[in-house]
């Protein structure tokens, strides 16, 4: 009736430590590069160094809610549960790395602006997305059954993707009558320097595998979970 | 289609239970919002589309959970699930009956903020007559569909406002700015992109719930 | 200038990760806890069921 090998899925040993070393080890070479080898803003001192973290947490928010919206149309058109275990834990990494950027980004803005927070076109937008994420993970968590809870936050998913565009265009218009100078400032900061690039494009790539690393193990325990229900459902409806 | 749509609004204009909740919920609003800013303040002026659509969103959000949750208490959408008609079809007509119940809702609305911010009567009318129907038609889209949604979910009425705002925020923020510009009578072409922008959202959210509602209703 | 934030940043993302981990492991732990108990009991059933 039962196999022990279902229980486990996709638990390759070898990748099991390789990923975790590869994690902590282009973390460790990120760190080096942001505190000890690349130099000081000329402008901003040595709270520009933020700045590398705070980037870094973009690519995994959009990577995860991207994969939200694939995973819940795949879902609901194929009907395979580990699409939705695909979703949901994208959902909650997503909200994980986009309130660590809010949080850096408003850390970085209070010495630099001289203000926590700015109605910043691009803040604007990643609060909305903020608040779908945290949206999605409610909704599923208070469906009156999970089964319906997966469905639901699948519409929502899908939903979201598709109106990113859209809200994308609107913050940028809403923001635009006065044009905001904070926008080239950000994006233009500091770039010029080749040691700085190459420094962000380490600390992205260490955050992104940080991300596909926790990707991996929420998954897996979402698969676990699924199983346990599963038996729980057997035992009790055998008893 | 055009049974249910007999049906529900024959319902409501009996019973009119929604839309005078609808009704009177945004008029409290309207006045509550009112006392945010001091009548003989210039900000009060700045901050009137805001109010507007504060009112109508508020109470729209509030009188289309009525609908759906109405059909639940009477356990009428089962019955209508059963009935072989595609669901795509019911949405829309869903759609269509939210869209007119907040349009009747608006049509007292909006005379009451002209006459609560004291603007000039017809010219305001002619000019928000561009933009209100616009708008509702995408309220109406994203609200039926995601109504649908939070029935099924403990917490309902908190549930859609929820997660329908979010998803609404280009299709408010081109209704303020654009009802900003035309009370203000500025030319129209001034906010054309607004105007694209919430006849696209419009179309998209059409299409996402007529397909993706099926799934929202289906047990 | 400014380390305090510098600091404060870096902490934030530190701690933040750090809570997700660990609550992340222990939900698993949690859960194959579950699994295996669910499996005993379905094993003595089994085994009951044949005796």
């Amino acid at each position: 009736m039962l196999s022990p090998t279902e229980a486990m899925p996709s638990a390759n040993p070898k990748t099991d430590v390789l990923a975790p070393a590869a994690v902590v080890l282009s973390m460790l070479t990120a760190l080096y590069f942001v505190f000890i080898a690349v130099p000081n803003d000329a402008f901003q001192g040595p709270v520009q160094r933020i700045f590398y973290v705070h980037l870094s947490m973009w690519l995994p928010t959009f990577a995860a809610f991207g994969i939200v919206g694939v995973a819940s149309l795949l879902f609901l058109w194929k009907k395979d549960r580990r699409w939705d275990h695909i979703a949901t834990a994208s959902a909650e990494l997503g909200l994980l790395f986009c309130t660590l950027g809010l949080a850096t980004g408003c850390i970085w803005a209070k010495p630099i602006w001289g203000t926590w927070w700015t109605w910043d076109p691009r803040l604007t937008l990643t609060l909305v997305l903020w608040m779908i994420y945290a949206a999605y993970l409610l909704l599923r968590s208070l469906a009156t059954n999970p089964e319906q809870g997966s469905v639901l936050a699948a519409i929502l998913g899908v939903s979201g993707v598709v109106d990113l565009y859209l809200v994308n265009r609107a913050v940028y218009w809403w923001r635009g009558i006065h044009p905001a100078v904070v926008v080239t400032k950000e994006g233009g900061s500091g770039l010029q320097d080749p040691m700085m690039r190459l420094t962000l494009i380490l600390c992205m790539l260490a955050f992104f595998l940080l991300f596909l690393w926790l990707l991996r193990l929420r998954v897996r325990t979402a698969h676990l979970e699924d199983e346990v229900d599963r038996l729980r459902h057997e035992v009790l409806s055998a008893a | 289609m055009l049974a249910i749509l007999w049906k529900d609004l024959l319902v409501e204009l009996r019973t009119k239970e929604s839309l005078a909740s609808l009704f009177l919920l945004g008029t409290l609003l309207l006045l509550v919002l009112s006392f945010a800013f001091d009548p003989s303040h210039p900000l009060r002026e700045s901050a009137a589309p805001g109010i507007l659509w504060v009112a109508i969103i508020f109470s729209g959000t509030i009188g289309i959970n009525r609908t759906l949750l109405r059909e639940r208490d009477n356990d009428c959408f089962s019955g209508l699930l059963l009935a072989p008609i595609d669901r795509g079809t019911v949405y829309l007509a869903k759609t269509v009956v939210n869209f007119t119940l907040l349009s009747i809702a608006e049509l007292f609305l909006v005379p009451l903020f002209i006459f609560f911010f004291n603007l000039p009567f017809l010219e305001t009318i002619a000019r928000l007559v561009r933009i209100v129907p616009l708008t509702t038609v995408g309220f109406a889209a994203i609200a039926t569909l995601f109504s649908a949604v939070s029935l099924q979910t403990r917490a309902r009425e908190v549930m859609l406002p929820l997660v329908m705002l979010p998803l609404a925020t280009p299709l408010f923020l081109a209704a303020v700015e654009t009802t900003a510009v035309l009370l203000a009578g500025q030319p129209v072409d001034q906010v054309a992109h607004w105007f694209t922008l919430t006849a696209v959202f419009d179309v998209v959210f059409l299409v996402v719930g007529w397909l993706t509602f099926e799934y929202a209703v289906a047990d | 200038m400014h380390l305090s934030f510098l600091f404060a940043a870096f902490a934030v993302v530190w701690v933040g990760v750090l809570v997700y981990v660990l609550s992340l492991s222990k939900r698993y732990r949690d859960l194959s806890a579950d699994l295996e108990d669910l499996r005993a009991v379905v094993e003595r059933k089994q085994r009951n069921q044949t005796d």
